[in-house]
């Protein structure tokens, strides 16, 4: 009881070392504790954060089946009952049946599905009309409506495969076909082909129509699916629970009933695992050695406080406490603190990471409370304490222990600390986790270790400066110097108070660096993978040029640019309009050698003007040479509006002639003449003389009025032929005439074109672009041949780029005007309108005024968003949150250590004031003296937390080169740097006046009242 | 002779004390520095002894070799049959624990600042109860035996320093010790203070017949002990034994000359040592002739 008593007496005469104790613990503990909490919840943060990365709809289950209204209510059943199991972590599900259908108007016939959906009408944009809720009521596209020349009330007679019956349908409504897949309503599954399919059979978009017309069997059988998608919360229930619900109701329900089920969430849960695993490792590098940074502040503090808690071991010494007593005496006290921190730290640890929540992880994520916090907690317990009786060794040996001795265990434990760093560092370098050739967060371990020997070795060297020093100084006039390295040269064991204080500041540096790093490398990877600060999906209507309403809608050209992007397995295309790519797209200066200002301007050449026209009839007027067999002339022709290739086909006579073709199925909007090819109609005809075909004229007629058409009559190299062995005549006023040997008309392939391209299209292309002939990689300077988007065609590359905006490592930018008469495949593009940084919020309400019907809106915040919410991202924000904490607890301790040192010396200072040094000179002495410790301490944490950053940065996670082509950088980030060492700079300097200032108030009070010896 | 075994409580006696040939040595910065080098010095059971000496002699040394708070460079310390510095750590720690007890200089560093005066002492005897042993007097008892008992309820921090270094000698002797080692009990105090601790140690000394040995750089107190052992430049220089001073013969023959004889015979001067038969001899200085 007694002895209790006076336990606790002790503790309230030293509550200001206790205090320092309590709070260090605490920290210490809570570093412990916060580790398993911070990756339980991280673990969900990840899976939400790669489940919301994910395309949409891939986690989904979707359940497939055939067959009508029977089926259909099976597959409702067991959705429904699927969603019981799931606890509520389902969304409501979406329906779809989709039929196979055709119609024919005016003699064509056209393919276009039955399409059915759960809530389809509300996101759908219907131009004019209703949607259909009657049996037999159906929607069209706006673009299959001009196509098939339908409208609103007309009557579709439609046939299904397998049928013969035609049942009629009626348009009651115009849609404008979504811009994309990718959003909460569709999913992923995109059901707008148009255009896709070869002539003569026409594809269209779906028709529209009720469940009850789709379902209703005229003879193929409708696909049915079900889309359960997982409400956006169901993902902090963490990928596990996901998992096995997902499996659960695959065996239990869809197999049972024969549905067929996919699902991408495995794949997914796969991807957000290969993060955590990577978060894990790093997250674990950072807390061990926190831990350890922790355990040595609590071992320096421990040592600290020897000398205030020295009374009662010296008294139990002198009066013969067994050894047993001696410990229990010398560690009870810091061990009560230690142990009456663990629920404080643990709790400061939840309260803490809880408090963090809303900024690292992902909106709703909670925060768990892991009984391996409370162990590691627990754990961190049990070292401190053992920290805690190593560092008090002293206080309880029989005997004073010789300063030999003491340098003998100190040489001892230092050569032990160096062979531990050096053998940590050369099996880093050796197994190559520190040559930046691939990601390893072991690599992060790098800072400990070099930090463990730099200090040693530099406290060593400290020690020699400063014996040299105190023999330089010895005759000197500068008696605070003298005074100070003397202090310092007496009690060289002042020196270990660097260790951690250049350990803080070596982790603290590199957690700075690696997290600016990390974080400007995921802002450059979030704007290349978007493509600029905006990206809006938008869709046209007919006859309305995307570039030119961009153009209207912004005439600075500094806001907004027309894109469009062909994307393709092979590589996508991305065009765009080269005049507003500098001021638009994002582009880091290390992406190429040359400023895009200047790559912009190689890609815009000048453009041969080719031929296009727009009109209701095509009048050819054409010169073949008499005598000519029947050839058979096919006219190839481009529809600029809907991007598709389309033939007419005439036959020619002999004589000058003109021949009409008609535009209206053609061409509803703007047609270009891509080529004329000329053939025999009958291949095997016996003609051994060339042929002269010589164009005279082309003219179009619109509103019954014949206008002509400009075709390059008169100019140099206005026409080209294919193959070369076709002579292009001389340039005459009024024609331009060709002259073709007889062998190249039996087959298909000749070609007579007019140049509407650059001899050699500028473009940019990525080194991993898909090139069509040899040499296998592109090379500058080198045309090559690229197949982007289904077309062929030869480029010049104006730069080779590691990686490009939206388009990623493998792709190709062109200018939009040279890339819409190069593409001639009719693929479709996705539409896009670039918004620059600067872009004023009512650009978009501009393009909508001229046209433009703007979709869904991508943002580089949005994506960066998702990549901060990673798990690499989430490791270097808790490194950069923990690490000033680990920081400022070093200069804490460090603050404590220096002012009770200056308490405890304030007699000395009195003393040596009375022996005649001026009080002026023994301040500036106890400066001196702090100031070169701690310097040293913060230089060879600046030094090692520098000399890490260029050593591991290139192998941590996220910066290793080659991922995505991205040009990511390695460099520390000097400013953050600086601004870190000059706060603890300034923290230390603060520390050493409020010492200095309490130690020489004490002396002078001393001095004053004449207490000094 | 009395004997470190015999156990504490009424038998209790003084220890004797043999130092031979002690040489120790310290280490600082500038290199080694020898505290003592040579002490031949023996105390004999009940003695009292006030080691005097300048500041920097090595009196302070002896007492700490004495208590085996560190082991000499060369030479033996001697307490009855054991040699302290061949002690393992168990046997030092029970022989402080019964027969040795140390008081430091500066009252404070011997007590518990924030415990009372009973406290400290009931904690200085807590160490022979760990080990089996009750003490033979109780802290209330020892505190009133040597008239501090007034002091019982009061924490050191609120005493004054003349009360805390008889407090310190209290819980000194707490555990009734043979052998009492006091370091510089006098300094800081006032007069009237000084005084009351001299007697509180000479009471303690007739009171329960141990060896005391006191350090001080004061003659005035060291003259009130039985024996007084000048220590000068690490060796003992000089024996005063009531009121009568004798310089003191070394093992090696050495004999260091009081101060006021060495201005005659000045450091390296050249001197005859002439017989005086039967037991004295005569130093005298070379003259220019002799030499």
């Amino acid at each position: 009881m007694l002895r209790a008593r006076i336990l606790v007496a002790a503790i309230g005469a030293r509550r200001g070392s206790a205090a320092v104790l309590f709070i260090v613990a605490v920290i210490a503990i809570a570093a412990a504790a916060i580790g398993p909490m911070f990756l339980q919840s991280a673990d969900t943060s990840v899976f939400a954060s790669t489940a919301k990365a994910a395309p949409l709809g891939q986690t989904d289950l979707l359940a497939i089946t055939t067959g009508g209204v029977t089926q259909m209510s099976k597959l409702s059943s067991a959705t429904r009952t699927a969603r019981r199991l799931a606890d509520g972590r389902l969304a409501p599900t979406i329906f779809t049946a989709v039929v196979a259908s055709y119609f024919e108007t005016k003699g064509q016939p056209y393919e276009s599905d039955i399409l059915a959906r759960t809530g389809i009408c509300a996101h759908l944009h219907v131009l004019k009309g209703t949607c259909p809720t009657e049996a037999n009521d159906v929607a069209i596209s706006e673009r299959s409506a001009i196509t098939a020349d339908v409208s609103i009330g007309d009557s579709l007679p439609v046939t299904e495969p397998g049928s013969s019956s035609t049942t009629k349908m009626m348009v009651t409504a115009i849609y404008v076909q979504p811009s994309n897949d990718d959003n909460s309503y569709w999913r992923g599954s995109y059901y707008f082909d148009f255009g896709t399919g070869t002539p003569p059979k026409v594809i269209l978009d779906p028709m529209i129509a009720t469940f009850g017309t789709a379902l209703t069997s005229r003879g193929a059988v409708p696909q049915l699916s079900a889309d359960l998608a997982w409400r956006a919360s169901a993902t902090h229930s963490g990928a596990t629970i996901l998992q096995s619900t997902a499996a659960e109701i695959k065996s239990r329900l869809f197999t049972r009933d024969d549905f067929a089920v996919t699902t991408g969430l495995n794949s997914v849960v796969s991807t957000a695992r290969h993060d955590d695993d990577l978060m894990s490792a790093v997250v674990l590098a950072i807390v061990l050695q926190l831990i350890l940074l922790s355990l040595v502040i609590v071992y320096t503090l421990g040592r600290a406080t020897i000398l205030a808690r020295r009374q009662e071991s010296e008294f139990a010494r002198r009066h013969g406490f067994p050894r047993s007593a001696l410990i229990a005496l010398a560690i009870s006290e810091p061990a009560a603190l230690i142990v009456a921190a663990l629920p404080v730290g643990v709790l400061v640890a939840w309260l803490t990471l809880a408090g963090l929540t809303k900024t690292l992880f992902v909106p709703g994520t909670p925060v768990s409370f892991p009984a391996i916090a409370i162990v590691l907690a627990a754990g961190a317990c049990v070292a401190g304490v053992t920290a805690l009786t190593i560092a008090s060794y002293d206080l309880w040996r029989s005997r004073v222990a010789t300063s030999r001795q003491a340098r003998r265990v100190g040489v001892v434990v230092d050569t032990f600390a160096v062979a531990l760093a050096v053998t940590g560092l050369v099996s880093l370098l050796t197994k190559g986790s520190l040559n930046g050739a691939k990601s390893n967060p072991l690599a992060l371990l790098a800072p400990g270790f070099l930090t463990l020997g730099a200090s040693v070795m530099g406290l060593r060297l400290a020690a020699v400066a400063v014996k040299v020093l105190i023999a330089r100084t010895g005759e000197s006039t500068h008696v605070a110097w003298f005074l100070a390295l003397r202090q310092i040269g007496r009690r060289p064991s002042v020196l270990r108070r660097l260790l951690p204080l250049a350990a803080a500041t070596a982790v603290l540096l590199f957690s700075v660096g690696s997290f600016f790093v990390a974080s400007s490398n995921r802002s450059l990877v979030a704007h290349l993978e978007v493509g600029a600060t905006k990206v809006a999906d938008v869709t046209v209507p007919p006859g309305l040029n995307l570039e030119t309403a961009v153009r209207r809608a912004d005439p600075s050209g500094r806001e907004a640019m027309a894109v469009e992007y062909y994307p393709s397995s092979t590589g996508g295309l991305l065009a765009v309009d080269g005049s507003r790519l500098a001021t638009v797209a994002f582009w880091p200066t290390a992406l190429s050698a040359k400023p895009l200002a200047v790559l912009a301007k190689q890609l815009s050449p000048r453009l041969p003007p080719g031929v296009s026209f727009s009109g209701d009839d095509l009048r050819l007027t054409l010169d073949l040479s008499k005598g000519t067999p029947a050839i058979v002339l096919g006219v190839n022709l481009f529809d600029e509006t809907y991007p598709r290739s389309r033939t007419l086909y005439v036959e020619l006579v002999g004589g000058l002639h003109s021949y009409v073709m008609s535009l209206a199925k053609v061409c509803p909007g703007v047609c270009r003449l891509t080529s004329l090819a000329p053939n025999w109609v009958n291949p095997a005809t016996p003609y051994a003389k060339n042929v002269s075909i010589a164009v005279q004229g082309i003219a179009v007629q619109e509103n019954d009025q014949w206008r002509a058409v400009s075709f390059g009559a008169g100019k140099e190299r206005a026409w080209s032929a294919q193959p070369t062995s076709v002579r292009v005549g001389p340039p005459e006023s009024t024609s331009v005439a060709f002259d073709i040997p007889a062998d190249q008309l039996p087959y298909g392939g000749l070609l007579l074109k007019p140049v509407d391209l650059p001899k050699r299209i500028p473009a940019i292309v990525t080194s991993g672009a898909e090139v069509v002939d040899a040499p296998p990689n592109p090379s500058p300077g080198k045309n090559i041949g690229l197949s982007p988007g289904g077309s062929f065609f030869t480029a010049h590359p104006v730069a080779i780029v590691p990686t490009l905006p939206l388009v990623g490592a493998s792709g190709v930018v062109m200018d939009l005007g040279v890339a819409e008469r190069a593409i001639t495949s009719g693929v479709s593009p996705t539409l896009q309108v670039w918004l620059a940084p600067s872009a004023s919020p009512a650009i978009l309400h501009r393009l909508t005024r001229v046209g433009v019907v703007v979709g869904p809106v991508s943002t580089a915040a949005a994506r960066l968003g998702v990549l901060d919410h990673g798990g690499i991202a989430l490791a270097y924000a808790i490194a950069l949150i923990v690490s000033p904490i680990a920081a400022l607890l070093a200069v804490g301790t460090v603050t404590f250590v220096i002012v009770s040192d200056g308490r405890r010396r304030r007699r000395d200072f009195a003393s040596l004031s009375m022996t005649g040094v001026p009080l002026r000179t023994v301040r500036r002495a106890y400066v001196l003296e702090n100031a070169f410790v701690l310097g040293i301490a913060m230089l060879l944490g600046a030094v090692i937390g520098f000399v890490t950053d260029s050593l591991a940065l290139s192998s941590l996670p996220q910066f290793v080169s080659g991922s995505g082509g991205f040009p990511i950088s390695r460099a520390a980030p000097i400013a953050p740097l600086l601004c870190a060492v000059g706060i603890l700079g300034l923290l230390l300097a603060a520390a050493v006046e409020l010492s200095t200032r309490l130690a020489m108030r004490s002396s002078r009070s001393r001095l004053d009242s004449g207490s000094v010896e | 002779m009395s004997t470190l075994e015999t156990p504490l409580g009424e038998s209790a006696a003084g220890a004797e004390v043999h130092l031979a040939g002690v040489v120790h040595l310290y280490s600082s910065p500038e290199g080694e520095v020898v505290a003592l080098r040579g002490v031949d010095l023996d105390i004999g059971a009940g003695e009292s002894v006030a080691l005097l000496g300048p500041s920097g002699a090595g009196k302070s040394t002896v007492l700490g070799l004495l208590a085996g708070e560190f082991t000499p460079s060369a030479g033996s310390v001697q307490i009855g049959e054991h040699d302290i510095a061949r002690l393992g750590s168990d046997v030092l720690s029970r022989l402080r624990s019964r027969d040795i007890s140390l008081v430091v200089q500066g009252a404070t560093t011997n007590l518990l600042s924030y415990a009372t005066a009973l406290e400290n002492v009931w904690y200085a005897q807590h160490g022979a109860r760990r080990r089996g042993s009750s003490p033979a007097r109780g802290a209330v008892e020892l505190l009133e035996l040597f008239g501090v008992g007034e002091l019982a309820d009061r924490r050191v921090a609120e005493m004054s320093m003349g009360e805390r270094q008889r407090v310190a000698l209290v819980a000194g002797v707490a555990i009734l010790p043979r052998l009492l080692l006091v370091d510089e009990p006098t300094s800081q105090l006032t007069n009237e203070d000084r005084d009351r601790v001299i007697e509180t140690i000479l009471t303690i000394h007739r009171q329960f017949g141990l060896t005391v040995i006191v350090v001080t750089h004061d003659a005035d107190v060291a003259r009130q002990f039985e024996r007084t052992v000048t220590i000068r430049d690490g060796r003992v220089g000089a024996e005063g034994r009531y009121g009568v001073e004798f310089a003191v013969v070394g093992r090696d023959g050495s004999l260091h000359l009081p101060p006021d004889v060495l201005d005659l015979l000045p450091p390296d001067s050249l001197v005859r040592v002439i017989r005086r038969p039967p037991d004295g001899v005569e130093l005298r200085l070379a003259n220019e002739e002799e030499l």
